[in-house]
Parts: structure tokens; C-alpha cells; sequence
């Protein structure tokens, strides 16, 4: 590596007395290891007949059974999803919706009713589902700031919540940035045979949330005092660490279309119940066409409701058996045995030409 | 220090026929004239203290070869790193993450960047490092110099200045480029030994001037004064131009009197010098070049891989910022939660252009990661960690020498896994440069009953031939009435691979038998004094004496065993001297002009010892092919004794001297058969008359200057060496190095085609291609050279040299066309054809217009033997295969004749052996034997080119894997840049989570053991034919990343959509879908590489499964940082995921999904098309090899490539010939005997 170094100094190295090369020589010899020499023991594990099936039938017994236990939870999921965009805007207004959702005089109060389909077990968690609503977009992703959300002393740290960052007279907006200013601002009132039902806010979000991230002393501040108004409001007398709707609400979701934990009901559902809602429809997601939908369900140990997790489950546990057959087959009509030298490249092809492949 | 005190003392001035040139040329030789640039240096000697000053400042002795040092290292080492495309972009990426275009955090950017160019730059600094301590060494050696007053105190080297007085030792290196002044020999001259600069090994005579020769004590030294005019510092080692002006006196100098550092004192107890140039000026420094920087052939497919890679990544940017300006213009306005009236220009749907091109230069960041920046990196490393494994192999160990093999540049590993042809120096190489004594012819008697080495491989050859045909024979019956008749077949071919063996092990013996080194003759005719029985006793004593006194050799005393050491120019002589020694002429003594020879057996029985006082040298050079002495011996009489070339010699016998000439030609074509070097012997005597007439003439052409001195020279020195009267010849045998015949067996059976390029003459390469199995009986030789006559017609009647010239040019022509013809009609599957041409015809075949047809005969030609080849040629040559065929090649030598050779194919190596350094220091690798080439080649090049190509195969696999799924999310981000990622994750992810798998895939992956590479030499055609980098297996690769891409991310999407991912109701935000899909992304590749590797040590496993643990360590760890810092991913493994069983389902199926169809496909190729690596590895596996020791043997011996040369060949040609023969005897009884061999 070192035409020039080695040179001068290589050969010097030799000039010493016999009896002191012939020392230096035996040292240069490589010293035995099974290391050095890539002797060490190895397992070099092959793939024959035995190992492909009984990989391919593993696979198959494990994710069957996998994927009927959790096709079997989430059939057991009960979800109720109620679209009310639309209907929730009174008919005179539905060629300009958006007239009707930024206007401070129209009635935004909607009640709604429908049947729950099957018993549902409490908890009852209550979602809210926003569509084309790009929570992900890099511009809106950034628009926070973690550390005034921590801590009071770090209030006027908005340098990354531009454009939400400082009111008109330069004092800091808490909390500040784009995803706490479209705070989603719908309301959910429900009643069963005009009893009404508590909405649990308990829990919703979560516990590192609320204890590490938004801290309890620090209070909301200048929010939505500018000209322009987002979403809800916040309650200046409230920390944020118990403002558990901006706190999931903050939690970005990965794709357009997304359910946030709303509440949940802790009373049981039963079958054929008719359940009224009540709608505050305040949130503007008319001039981008989403829709605004309201979601009850049930969980499972998977979550709610999931059918494709069973379902591929069951597809790749199949299709792993399906090529277990195969490979047995296909063994059992052409056997190759294992190890069988007619099948070296040499003997296939004896004119002495190679084919790999 | 006692042989330097035997010696002291003496003239030998008159020994060496240079010296013959001071006398009366101190005052005849005018001192150079010259000024102007480029001799402007004037050293005061004696004086360093005036040098220590501008304007006489010259340069310090402390030398460095460091690239660097410690102030430029940093600026210097950067830019070397960023000179790498690669490099250069992410750099470039890493300066824009400090801007708000950035999808990443800076540090995410910067950190694996940082990471690998500060890993690159260490690497970098470590070597640096050590040629700063290798320099240091030298530098702080000590040195005795004048410190004034007569006084000599030791100094470090670097502290030596221009014009100091240095006292040197034996066997010490001088210090600097100095100026001989005197030595312990009376005369003023010093034996120096040369062979770091130019590789050569024997000793070189320097002398001082005459007017210093009395400075030879340390107490003279008190008040020297001399200044020098010379030359400025210049590479030319054979040169030096200067004048020496001492006591008002202007003598001119000349290369003999300078000692070059880095040559060593030999023979010479000690010499005064005064320093000239010194560190970075002296001649060894100044010649010091770096060698050309090669690359692999797999280095530069993957540039072009990491192009397409590049051209994918500006697509998929360009797609994404289209498709985000056009989201920008027409949908951004109804987005009023990013508030698109208020923004900045790279989100203004007013000006969604703009912002398409910053979002270019986001997505062009984002998608970065297709690129591995830690590709370059990680192939440096296991790179040098094969060079290791190759340094420390112990099979490559050479005791003799003491030398391991060396991987000097580690970025060729894997090309020696796919050479095609093999260039060959011959002498050093495939022999030994080590001559012994065998036989000799005298007075027309042939002497010597020893066999060479080619007689015996005959002899042994013969042997298993004839055996072959008994078991044949013996075998043709059952073989007639056995079903499977190619058990017989195989049976055959074991044995000869037995045979081969017992030739090796034989052959090892006999190396043991020999006790005298450079004697291997046997005849007792002439052993123990007996040749003064013969007939021709006279004859042969002076044979004898030929030998003893005609040389230039400087005997040693040997003080362990008593005897004489020979320090002789080239190793025949010393076999000369040596062969005389045992016959009773012992060589004892040297004076500047004498030769003391003692005498044994002659008549009286008691040694005398004879002077031999030697009035004229005429060198040997390789123009004159002879070499001559005119000697006085103690009767007065005046002899000329002269050896050469047999054909110059002929040519100048007397009309009497031809007495046994047509014995001795007889003589000389046996040897020359045995693959022998021979010499021919002949004398003249002189009368004294005629040898002073003679001898004035040579004293007048030798002090005469001009530029016709030499051919002046040349012509006296003619005119003496005519009429001479033949003695004899002498035959010795050049070595084969041991186990070359094997060594090209094995080569040539692992598909390799082997081209020898020798200085020799053509008999000579002939003999040795002869014995390394290159050539055999029944192989057509093709022989092309200038037809002598063409050339003595046209001579005569042509005397334009053009037509001359044009002629020979057109008859090499016709011959290379027609033989190009013989070959193509060749209906003889097994024909095989040798081309042997010289250097005289090369020079017209590798003419542009000729050279693709010359090339395409060669490559035709199952062995290609170029003999007479000038150094300039063999590059050439090297050159022209490497470029026509398009092959990678291989350089092999030992001189610095081979270094042309050896720089110029696309991988050098270099015997170290006794030839000195050159060829090494121009190597990619070094090697201590010929041998060791096949383990250098078959084990390690198979499995470095394995372990390259499946490294950078996984290493683009995994980043395209990783990087799409960026590309997809983005489509669900309206292309804003987002990446699901946290920053630390995709900093960690080539950086940390998979780089030490794929690290350890490349240094201990072995497809098969490394005794089983070379049991099944056809393995390594899997390299040349390029089957694991193909475009095939790239793009498969590159599909099956684009495969987990999809899989990874649309599997992930769908599983967490958009309801609650756990039973406590939370859905899934983009942290939990993010670090979710980074899981599956961990587990999948590393359980990827976990399918490729065939070959699980503990690190391996340690790796693989190291980092999938790592990356849930990491997380963990990560998540209990602070949540500013952590972010959304505080908390995110113990609190949302791991708890969640949906998280570890999803992390299953998406691994299982993603390896199934590499396992179905692995499966399949495994059970339908296996290659054979497979089918041996199941072998082993099943221990079948120690079950079926038959059948493991018999597929040993078949596994080899169809070949033409080697010792298998041979045997395969005769077992053909037999079952030819057989067949023809059987074919009208027994029709259903196949011939499954052929």
C-alpha cells in the first residue's frame, strides 16, 4: 500500500545480523489461528427437501391458527360509523357548505340518531374521522414546538410554529403552531331514551403524553386571539397537560384519513338500542371535501375492527401449505437425491462445457 | 569484521575493467564543464555548517513519506473523501439539511456522513500513521559522523546535513547519497549491495577518487576541504554528473563514485563519505513513484449500478415534486389547517414552480437513502479485513524466506477471482533463478549422469503412462461384462490423481538430498579426482580451470563450515565456481590482479595453491554473450579464457579448435532437451608479443573519449576473441520453483490460461515449457519468427530496409493467417496448439495492423510461450490481452524486468523472493512461490469475488427496500417531503441496524471449505463467467427490494388504517405506523441476509441477530430519553407497541411475506438447477465425501475445466490415444463399449 515508505525502509529493516533476521523471519510467520485462517466452526445449514416442507408447513400451522384467532376478534368488534358531513348541514346550505360552517350566525347543532346493530360491551370508544385531511404534510407536521409544551419557561420558543407562532403585538401564541390551532372542534353528545350518556375523556390519551410532554404548568395563552380562527378554543385556565383532546389531536396521524380518539362511553350498549346524538358540527372540513365521520367501537386484542390482518394471515398460511404440497410433490415426481453428483455441471454436460445456471 | 580484515589492505584495482580506465586517465579526463540549470548544487564538504544556511540550504536528511501531516491532514484528507461522487452528494445533502428544505433534521444528515468519511479518514490516518513511525525508524537510525577535529560521534540519520563526513560499516545502509572518499581497501573501492533500488542482488563495485585516497583514518578528516559542483537532485540512478575540486585541483566524477542511500556496504569493513543529497533529494527518494491505482471490475459495475440508482432517485424526485406542485396549485388552496395564504415560497400555491423545484431538492435529499453511504465504507473495510486473512494465511507462508503473501492494495481481492489469463515471467517465477551444476561435456565426452528435473517429470510421466495402459488392459475384460462401464473410467483417472501426488511428495525428497547448493552433478568419472584418469585429463584440468579462473566472482570465507561462498553476478557462475570447488579447483583468493586458485589431486596429491595473475577482463554483456580473461599463469604463459553462448562461440573457433565441436553440439542439444542452460568453453594462448601489441590497442580504445569509445571497445576486445580452441560445455539447470508443474496443472484446470513471456531464448523456454507441462509430445507448435530466409533474400537482393521490413512484416502476416486457418479446420476436438514467438516477431505482431489477428491466434492456442521479450514488450503483450480480449489478467514476475508487466495487467504480482524488491513494490499482491498463486487465486479469489458481489447485491437490495417505502409514504403525504420515519431511525439504519450483517456476509462467507476450492478447481470458473454480478442477479436483487418495498409499506398501511391498532382504543399515529414499518424493515432484511449466507460462525450470528436486537435495544433506549428529544417517539415501544400484539403480528407477517419468495426461489434453484457449489455443499453436508471415498476421488479428478496443458492433459491425450487404439481392436466383437470419457 505504500510503494514509496516501504522502500526505503523495508529493506533497511533487513540489514540487522543473521541470528536477529532468522528471529524476525520465524515471527513473521502467521501465528495459527482458527480465526486468521477462517477455520472457525461454522454451521452451514442446507436447504433440502426436508427443510423447505417443514419451513413451508411451520409456517403454514402458525399463521393459520394466527390469522382465525384474530379474524375471530375482529368479527367480535363491533363498529358503528356514522357519516354526518352532510347531513349535518341544514338543506338550504348545501350548495355552499362552506358558507354555512364559516358563518358564526347559522345553528351548528345537528342531532342525529341510529340503531346499534349488536350489543356492545363497554368501553365504548368513541372516534371522530377526519378524510383528505393531510395531518402528515411536512408544513403542518413541523408547526409545533415541543419544548413550550413542556415547559412554561420554554413559552416563547415558537421558532418552529411558523405561520402560527406570535400574535400581531409579538407576544407567543401557547400553544403554538398549525396543529394545535386547527384543533378539531366538533362536539358529541349522546343519549339513550333521552338519558344521557357520560362521555369519558379519561385515558384517552397517552399517559407519557400527558405526564412528559404537556406540561402542567403551562397554560394556553393568545390561542386563537388572531384574525384568522382555526379550530376549538382552549380553556386559558386549564394546563395542557389536561387538555386531553389537544393532546391526541397533536399526536399526527400517518395518512389522510384518520380516527382520533374522541371519548369513550362506559356503560354497555345493548342490541337494537336507538342511540341519539348530538352534534356541534364547528369543524370546517368543507372546503377540502372531507368527510366527518362518527365512529363507536368496540375493541378486540387487535384493536377494532381488522379483517385483513386474519385474512392475510390466512392467505400466506395457506399458500405456505399450498407450496409445501408442491415442493413435495414436485419431489416425489423428479427426486433430485441430495448430494448426487450426476447433477455436477460436469456430469450434466460432458462435452466439458459449463453451465451454471 | 575478520573477512573485511582479510581483504584490507589490497589493490584490486586492476580487477574490473573500468578501473583499467584510470590509468592515465586522471589527467587525460578533463573535469565537466558545465553551469546553468540543473547543476547549480555546490556542496562544501566538510563544512555542513555552511549549509545551514540560505542561499546553500539544502533540504534536511529527515525524510517523510507521509501523505500528510498533522496541519493538512484534516483539509488534505477531506478532500480526498469528497473527491468520491458519492460522497460529494451527500455532502451536498448534509449542507442543505441546514436549510428549511431539508425533509430531515441536520444531524441526521450529517451525523452518517461524519461517521463514514470520518471511518474512511481514520483508516486513512492509521496508515499514515504507520509510515510515520516507519519513517521515524529510519530516521533515528544512527550514523557515524565527523563532529569535528578528527572526531566520529554518532548522530541520528535526520540530523545529517549536506556536506558532513560519514563513516559507514559493513553491512550498514548509507545514510544519504554520498560521495565515496575512501574505504578500507587501500585502493579506494567498496562493494555495495543495490537491491532496494534495483532489485538486483550482486554487489556492485564503487571507487573513490585517487587524489582521496589517503583520507582512509578518522583523524584526517581534522582539516579536509573540498567542494563539489554537481548535478541538482534527479531519479536517474545510473547517472550523476559533477566536478570535485580539492587542493586547487578540479577532478571530474562519475556514478562510480557515488553510494546511493538505501544500498548497503558489503565485502567493505569501512568507507568515508561526504553527504550530497540528502533526504527527499537523494536518487532513492526522488524515484519514488506511486504505482497505478487499479480497480476491480466489480468496483466499476457498481458505479454504474450507483448510477442507475442515481437516475432512479432524480426520477422518482422528479415525480414527486411534479405530483407536489401540482398539489401545491390546485389543492393547497382549500387547505386552510396549513393556512396557505400566509407561507413561504416553499409552500406557495401562488407559486407552485418555485416551490416544485425546492421540493426537488427535498425529495432528491429524501430519497438518499437508495443510494448506501455506507456502501464505499463498508466495502473498504472488508476489504482490508480479506487483505488480513490473505496476509495471515499460513498455507501461503514460505519458510525458506520467511515471507507471507501480502495483499499490498486491498481493493483487488475480488478480482482475483475472476482472472482469465495468467502472464508469467519465467526465470524467478516458475524457476528458481538458482542454477545447478549437472552435467558438462569435455573434450567431446559427455560428463554427468544426473537427470534434470524435466527428464525426471518424463520419466515419471512415462511411468503412470505405462501403468495406465496395464490397468486398461487388465480392466478390459470386466469392463466389457460390467454394466456401468464408467467405473472403469474413473478408476483410471484416480490413480493419476494419486500418481500426481506421489510426483510431488517424490520430488520433495529429493530437494532434501542435496547438500551443496548449486552442485547436483553425479559422475564418479570426475568426482574425488578422478578425471585424471580419463584420456583426456589436460583437457579437462583446464576445463577446470576455465571455470575457476574465468569470472568476476569475489569468494568468502565461510567460517562455520571452512570453505568458500561465492558472491558471483549471476547464479551460473556461482554454480561454475562451486562445480569447480568439488572437482579440486578451489577458488580461494582475489587480488586486484590475481586469482589464487587451490589446486587438489593434481599429481602430487597435496593442494597448491596457483596465482593466476590476470592481465585483461572483458565483461559479459547481453550483446556480447561471452565473457573472456587474458591470464599469466605461474609458467609466464599468457592464456585467454573464455565462456559463452555456444552459437558465439562457434563462431569463433580456430580451424584447430574444432576438434570436438561436433561431439559438443550433440552434447549441447541433449541438454538443451533437458531444459539445461548451457555454456560453452574454449581458450587461446597467447604469445607475449602478441599480447602487448593487442593489449595497447586496448589500453588506447579504453582511455579514449567520445562517443565511439564503446564500439571501439567492442571491436579490440572482437579481434582477441577469435581462433579459439573448444574444451567443453557445461549444462546446469535452471530450477523449476517447487510445485510449479502442479501449481499450472491446477490453474489450467480451474479454466485459467496461462502465457509465458521469458528474456530467454526460445530452446530454453521451450525445455521449461516442456517441463511445467505448458507443452507436450502431440501438441501441434506453432513457431512463428521471422523467417531467416525472407530476411537474407531480401538482405541480399533488397537492400531498402523499408521493403525489408515490409516483407517480414507480410510474412509473419501470412504465417499468422494460416495457422489462424489450420486451427479453425482442426476437426480433433483435443487438438491441441502452443504458439511460441519471439521477440524479434512480436515487435511486427503487435503492430496495430497485426496485433488483433496475432491476439486471436494466441487466444486460440492453448499455450502461448513468448521468448526474447524486452520488459517494454511483456507490457505490451500484457496490455494487448488485457484490452483485445477483455479479460481480466494477471501479471506474475519477480525482476524489475516484470515491472511494466506487472503495472500494466489488471492485477500484479510479485514474487518475493531473492530478486529484490521491485517487482514487489509494484504489486497489487505479493506472494512468496509461484504455488502459492493457486490458494491466492482458488481459494481466496473465489471467495473474496463471492463475498464482493453478494455483499453489494444485499448492500443495494436493502437501501432500495428502505428507500421506496420513503417514496411511497410521500405519496400519501401530498408529496410534501415527510418522511414516517423519526430522523434517528434512518440515521441509525445504515449506519448501525445493518451494516455488520453485510460486513460480516463479505469477510467470512464460504460457499464450500477452502480444501474443497481446491479439490474442484472448475469452482472457480463461477468467477471469470461472472455468475453471482451479472445483470441478471443484480436486477433480481433490486427486484426483490423493490418487492419488500411494496410489501412493507402497503402491508403496514393497510394493518394500521385507521382503527384503534390496540384493545385500549388508540389509534395509530405516525410514530406507531413508522416505527412499526422500521421493525419489519430491521427483521427483514437481516432474516434476508440470514438466507443468503450459507456459512453461520458465531459472528455471524452475533451480527444478524445482534441487530435486530439492537434496534428494539435502540428503541427502548430512545424511547426513555427525554421526550425533546425522543419526540414522538418517547415511550413508543414500552408504552404504545410492545403491548400491543397487533404490532408484533404485523412485524411477523410482514417478515414472513417479505423472505417467502427468495426462499421459494432458493428452493426451487436448489432442487431443479443446482450449481456445484450446492450439490458439494450437500455433499459435505451428508458426509457422503468420507462414506463414498470413491465416488468423492473420482469427482475430484473430473472436476476440472477441459483442458489442454498440465500433467492431467498429458494424461488425458494418452488415455485417448490408448482407448483409441482399444477401440479399434473391439469394436467388431463388442459393440456396446462406450468411451464416456471423451
Amino acid at each position: 500500500m505504500d510503494p514509496n515508505g516501504g522502500s526505503s525502509s523495508a529493506g533497511a529493516a533487513d540489514g540487522a545480523s543473521d541470528p536477529a533476521a532468522a528471529r524476525r523471519r520465524h515471527s513473521k510467520k502467521p501465528k495459527y489461528s482458527r480465526f486468521t485462517q477462517q477455520e472457525l466452526p461454522a454451521c452451514k445449514p442446507i436447504l433440502t427437501p426436508g427443510w423447505v416442507i417443514s419451513s413451508f408447513i411451520f409456517v403454514g400451522i402458525i399463521f393459520i391458527p394466527i390469522g382465525l384467532a384474530s379474524l375471530f376478534a375482529s368479527e367480535r368488534v363491533v363498529e358503528i360509523v356514522h357519516r354526518y358531513d352532510t347531513d349535518c348541514v341544514p338543506a338550504s346550505y348545501r350548495n355552499d357548505m362552506l358558507a354555512y360552517i364559516q358563518s358564526n350566525e347559522t345553528n351548528k347543532t345537528c342531532t342525529r340518531t341510529f340503531l346499534v346493530p349488536k350489543q356492545m360491551k363497554s368501553p365504548v370508544y368513541i372516534y371522530y374521522q377526519l378524510d383528505n385531511f393531510y395531518q402528515n404534510h411536512r408544513r403542518y407536521v413541523k408547526s409545533r414546538s415541543d419544548k413550550q409544551l413542556r415547559s412554561r419557561a420554554s413559552e416563547n420558543d415558537t421558532s418552529s410554529c411558523d405561520p402560527e407562532d406570535v400574535t400581531a403585538n409579538k407576544s407567543a401564541i401557547v400553544p403554538c403552531g398549525l396543529i394545535a390551532w386547527s384543533l378539531f372542534n366538533d362536539t358529541y353528545g349522546f343519549s339513550v331514551n333521552n338519558t344521557l350518556l357520560g362521555v369519558s375523556k379519561k385515558n384517552i390519551a397517552w399517559k407519557s403524553d400527558q405526564q412528559h410532554k404537556f406540561g402542567s404548568d403551562v397554560y394556553p395563552k393568545n390561542f386563537q386571539s388572531g384574525g384568522l380562527i382555526g379550530g376549538a378554543k382552549l380553556n386559558s385556565s386549564i394546563p395542557l397537560s389536561q387538555q386531553v383532546d389537544l393532546i391526541v389531536w397533536m399526536r399526527t396521524a400517518a395518512l389522510p384519513t384518520f380516527r382520533k380518539l374522541y371519548g369513550k362511553i362506559e356503560v354497555d350498549l345493548e342490541a337494537n338500542t336507538e342511540l341519539t346524538v348530538v352534534i356541534e358540527n364547528n369543524y370546517n372540513t368543507y372546503s377540502f371535501g372531507g368527510k366527518k365521520k362518527l365512529v363507536l367501537s368496540t375493541t378486540s386484542w387487535i384493536g377494532g375492527k381488522n379483517d385483513f390482518l386474519g385474512i392475510a394471515y390466512i392467505t400466506l398460511g395457506g399458500l405456505s401449505l399450498f407450496l409445501a404440497i408442491s415442493f413435495l410433490l414436485i419431489y416425489i415426481i423428479k427426486p433430485r437425491p441430495l448430494g448426487d453428483p450426476t447433477f455436477l455441471s460436469w456430469n450434466r454436460n460432458p462435452a466439458g462445457h459449463f453451465n451454471f445456471n | 569484521m575478520t573477512r573485511g580484515r582479510i581483504r584490507a589492505k589490497l589493490r584490486q584495482s586492476h580487477l574490473y575493467t573500468f578501473t583499467c580506465f584510470r590509468q592515465g586517465t586522471a589527467d587525460a579526463e578533463a573535469p565537466h564543464s558545465f553551469d546553468g540549470p540543473g547543476f547549480s548544487r555546490i556542496v562544501y564538504c566538510n563544512q555542513p555548517q555552511v549549509h545551514s544556511k540560505k542561499p546553500l540550504y539544502y533540504t534536511s536528511n529527515n525524510i517523510s513519506t507521509t501523505k500528510y501531516n498533522i496541519i493538512t491532514f484534516l483539509p488534505k484528507a477531506i478532500f480526498e473523501q469528497f473527491r468520491r461522487v458519492a460522497n460529494l452528494y451527500f455532502l451536498l445533502a448534509a449542507i442543505l439539511s441546514l436549510t428549511p428544505v431539508a425533509p430531515f433534521s441536520a444531524v441526521s444528515m450529517i451525523a452518517p456522513l461524519a461517521f463514514v468519511v470520518g471511518l474512511s479518514m481514520a483508516k486513512e490516518a492509521l496508515e499514515d500513521w504507520r509510515r510515520f513511525i516507519q519513517d521515524m525508524k529510519v530516521n533515528t537510525r544512527k550514523a557515524s559522523i565527523h563532529k569535528g577535529n578528527g572526531v566520529f560521534g554518532f548522530k541520528p540519520w535526520q540530523r545529517i546535513r549536506v556536506g558532513d563526513v560519514v563513516k559507514v560499516e559493513k553491512d550498514q545502509f548509507f545514510p544519504a547519497d554520498l560521495l565515496l572518499l575512501s574505504s578500507s581497501y587501500d585502493d579506494g573501492i567498496c562493494y555495495v549491495e543495490t537491491m532496494n533500488l534495483d532489485g538486483e542482488t550482486n554487489l556492485k563495485v564503487k571507487r573513490s577518487l585517487e587524489v582521496t585516497l589517503p583520507l582512509d583514518d578518522d583523524g584526517t578528516f581534522n582539516d579536509f576541504r573540498a567542494t563539489i559542483k554537481c548535478e541538482d537532485p534527479n531519479p536517474s540512478l545510473y547517472t550523476f554528473v559533477g566536478n570535485f575540486e580539492y587542493e586547487r585541483q578540479v577532478y571530474p566524477l562519475d556514478p562510480s563514485q557515488i553510494l546511493l542511500r538505501d544500498s548497503k556496504l558489503r565485502n567493505t569493513a569501512f568507507v568515508y563519505g561526504v553527504v550530497i543529497f540528502t533526504g527527499h533529494d537523494s536518487k532513492v527518494m526522488q524515484n519514488a513513484t506511486q504505482s497505478p491505482s487499479k480497480r476491480s471490475r466489480i468496483e466499476r459495475k457498481m458505479d454504474q449500478i450507483i448510477y442507475i440508482l442515481f437516475t432512479l432517485l432524480v426520477v422518482i424526485s422528479l415525480i414527486s415534486s411534479i405530483g407536489f406542485a401540482v398539489k401545491t396549485k390546485y389543492q393547497m388552496p382549500d387547505w386552510w389547517y396549513l393556512q396557505p395564504n400566509n407561507t413561504t415560497n416553499l409552500y406557495n400555491p401562488k407559486k407552485p414552480a418555485l416551490s416544485g423545484i425546492f421540493h426537488l431538492v427535498t425529495a432528491l435529499i429524501l430519497y438518499g437513502y437508495l443510494i448506501p453511504i455506507s456502501l464505499y465504507v463498508s466495502i473498504e473495510v472488508v476489504k482490508v479485513l480479506q487483505a488480513t486473512f490473505i496476509n495471515q494465511d499460513i498455507h501461503m507462508y514460505d519458510e525458506e524466506t520467511g515471507n507471507t503473501a501480502q495483499a499490498r492494495t486491498s481493493n483487488l481481492n475480488e478480482e482475483l477471482g475472476q482472472v482469465d489469463t495468467i502472464l508469467s515471467d519465467k526465470t524467478g517465477t516458475l524457476t528458481c533463478n538458482q542454477m545447478d551444476f549437472l552435467k558438462c561435456s569435455i573434450a567431446g565426452s559427455a560428463y554427468g549422469s544426473g537427470s534434470s528435473e524435466v527428464e525426471l517429470a518424463a520419466a515419471k510421466q512415462m511411468a503412470i503412462d505405462l501403468e495406465e495402459q496395464g490397468n486398461e488392459l487388465s480392466n478390459f475384460p470386466m469392463h466389457k461384462n460390467s454394466t456401468g462401464d464408467s467405473w472403469n473410467n474413473t478408476s483410471a483417472l484416480g490413480a493419476t490423481e494419486i500418481e500426481l501426488e506421489t510426483v510431488v511428495t517424490s520430488k520433495d525428497e529429493k530437494e532434501h538430498k542435496h547438500v551443496i547448493k548449486g552442485f547436483s552433478f553425479e559422475d564418479i568419472r570426475l568426482m574425488g579426482g578422478n578425471w585424471s584418469k580419463e584420456p583426456n585429463a589436460d583437457v579437462i584440468e583446464l576445463f577446470l580451470r576455465i571455470l575457476a579462473v574465468c569470472h568476476t566472482a569475489i569468494p568468502e570465507r565461510n567460517e562455520e563450515i571452512g570453505g568458500f561462498n561465492y558472491e558471483a553476478e549471476s547464479p551460473d557462475e556461482g554454480s561454475f565456481l562451486v562445480a569447480a570447488r568439488e572437482f579440486g579447483f578451489e577458488f580461494c583468493k582475489r587480488t586486484h590482479t590475481s586469482v589464487h586458485v587451490r589446486e587438489r589431486y593434481v599429481s602430487s596429491g597435496q593442494p597448491v595453491e596457483r596465482e593466476y595473475q590476470i592481465l585483461n577482463l572483458l565483461e559479459f554483456t547481453s550483446k556480447r554473450k561471452r565473457m573472456s580473461v587474458i591470464v599469466r599463469d605461474e609458467d609466464g604463459q599468457i592464456f585467454l579464457l573464455c565462456k559463452g553462448a555456444d552459437s558465439i562461440i562457434f563462431d569463433r573457433l580456430a580451424k584447430n579448435g574444432r576438434m570436438y565441436e561436433e561431439a559438443t553440439t550433440r552434447h549441447l542439444n541433449e541438454y538443451g532437451e533437458s531444459g539445461l542452460r548451457t555454456l560453452a568453453l574454449a581458450y587461446k594462448k597467447l604469445e607475449e608479443s602478441e599480447y602487448s601489441a593487442w593489449n595497447s590497442e586496448f589500453m588506447k580504445a579504453k582511455t579514449s573519449i567520445g562517443p565511439d569509445r564503446d564500439a571501439m571497445l567492442e571491436r579490440v576486445s572482437d579481434a582477441m576473441e577469435r581462433e579459439l580452441i573448444l574444451v567443453g560445455a557445461t549444462a546446469v539447470e535452471d530450477k523449476l520453483q517447487k510445485g510449479v508443474p502442479q501449481c499450472i496443472d491446477k490453474l489450467a484446470q480451474a479454466g485459467l490460461k496461462l502465457w509465458v513471456l521469458t528474456g530467454d531464448k526460445m530452446e530454453t523456454a521451450i525445455n521449461i515449457g516442456f517441463a511445467c507441462s505448458l507443452l507436450r509430445q502431440g501438441m501441434k507448435q506453432i513457431c512463428i519468427t521471422v523467417n531467416p530466409d525472407v530476411q537474407t533474400q531480401d538482405g541480399k537482393e533488397n537492400l531498402l530496409l523499408f521493403t525489408t521490413d515490409q516483407a517480414v512484416k507480410e510474412n509473419i502476416l501470412m504465417q499468422i493467417t494460416n495457422n489462424s486457418q489450420m486451427i479453425k479446420l482442426e476437426k480433433d476436438p483435443h487438438a491441441a496448439f502452443a504458439l511460441i514467438i519471439d521477440g524479434k516477431t512480436l515487435e511486427h505482431a503487435l503492430a496495430d495492423d497485426m496485433k488483433h489477428q496475432f491476439l486471436g491466434l494466441a487466444v486460440d492456442c492453448a499455450s502461448v510461450i513468448c521468448c526474447r521479450v524486452s520488459p517494454k514488450q511483456k507490457a505490451l503483450v500484457t496490455r494487448l490481452v488485457k484490452e483485445g480480449t477483455g479479460k481480466t489478467t494477471l501479471a506474475i514476475g519477480d525482476g524489475a524486468n516484470d515491472v511494466g508487466m506487472i503495472q500494466e495487467a489488471d492485477i500484479g504480482v510479485g514474487i518475493s523472493g531473492v530478486e529484490g524488491m521491485q517487482a514487489v513494490m509494484a504489486s497489487d499482491f505479493s506472494i512468496a512461490q509461484f504455488r502459492f498463486l493457486e490458494r491466492l487465486l482458488v481459494v481466496h479469489g473465489h471467495w473474496c469475488y463471492k463475498r464482493i458481489a453478494q455483499m453489494i447485491c444485499y448492500f443495494f437490495y436493502k437501501n432500495i427496500a428502505f428507500g421506496l417505502t420513503l417514496f411511497y409514504f410521500e405519496a400519501f403525504t401530498g408529496f410534501s417531503g415527510q418522511s414516517v420515519y423519526d430522523d434517528w431511525y434512518m440515521l441509525l439504519f445504515n449506519v448501525i441496524l445493518t451494516s455488520l450483517p453485510v460486513i460480516s456476509l463479505g469477510v467470512f462467507e464460504q460457499d464450500v471449505s477452502s480444501e474443497v476450492c481446491l479439490q474442484f478447481p472448475a469452482l472457480y470458473q463461477q468467477g471469470p463467467r461472472n455468475l453471482f454480478f451479472d445483470w441478471y442477479r443484480i436486477f433480481g436483487w433490486m427486484g426483490n427490494g423493490l418487492y419488500t418495498s411494496l410489501i412493507i409499506f402497503f402491508l403496514n398501511i393497510i394493518i394500521f388504517y385507521d382503527q384503534a391498532f390496540r384493545s385500549a382504543g388508540q389509534t395509530a399515529d405516525m410514530s406507531a405506523v413508522g416505527t412499526t414499518m422500521f421493525t419489519c424493515i430491521i427483521c427483514a432484511v437481516n432474516c434476508q441476509i440470514a438466507l443468503t449466507m450459507s456459512h453461520f460462525t458465531w459472528i455471524q450470528h452475533l451480527f444478524v441477530w445482534g441487530s435486530i436486537t439492537t434496534w428494539y435495544i435502540f428503541l427502548l433506549l430512545y424511547g426513555m430519553t427525554s421526550p425533546l428529544f425522543s419526540g414522538t417517539a418517547y415511550q413508543i415501544l414500552v408504552e404504545a407497541l410492545a403491548p400491543a400484539p397487533m404490532y408484533w403480528c404485523a412485524t411477523l407477517l410482514v417478515i414472513v411475506t417479505c423472505n417467502l419468495p427468495y426462499l421459494v426461489h432458493i428452493s426451487f434453484q436448489r432442487s431443479f438447477n443446482p450449481m456445484d457449489h450446492h450439490i458439494i455443499q450437500e455433499i459435505k453436508y451428508y458426509r457422503k465425501d468420507v462414506e463414498d471415498q470413491y465416488m468423492w476421488t473420482r469427482e475430484r479428478s473430473k472436476a476440472r475445466q477441459e483442458t489442454k496443458i498440465g500433467f492431467s492433459a498429458r494424461v488425458d491425450a494418452k488415455i485417448r490415444q490408448l482407448r483409441g487404439k482399444l477401440q479399434k481392436k473391439q469394436s467388431p466383437t463388442a459393440t456396446n463399449v462406450q468411451t464416456p470419457l471423451s
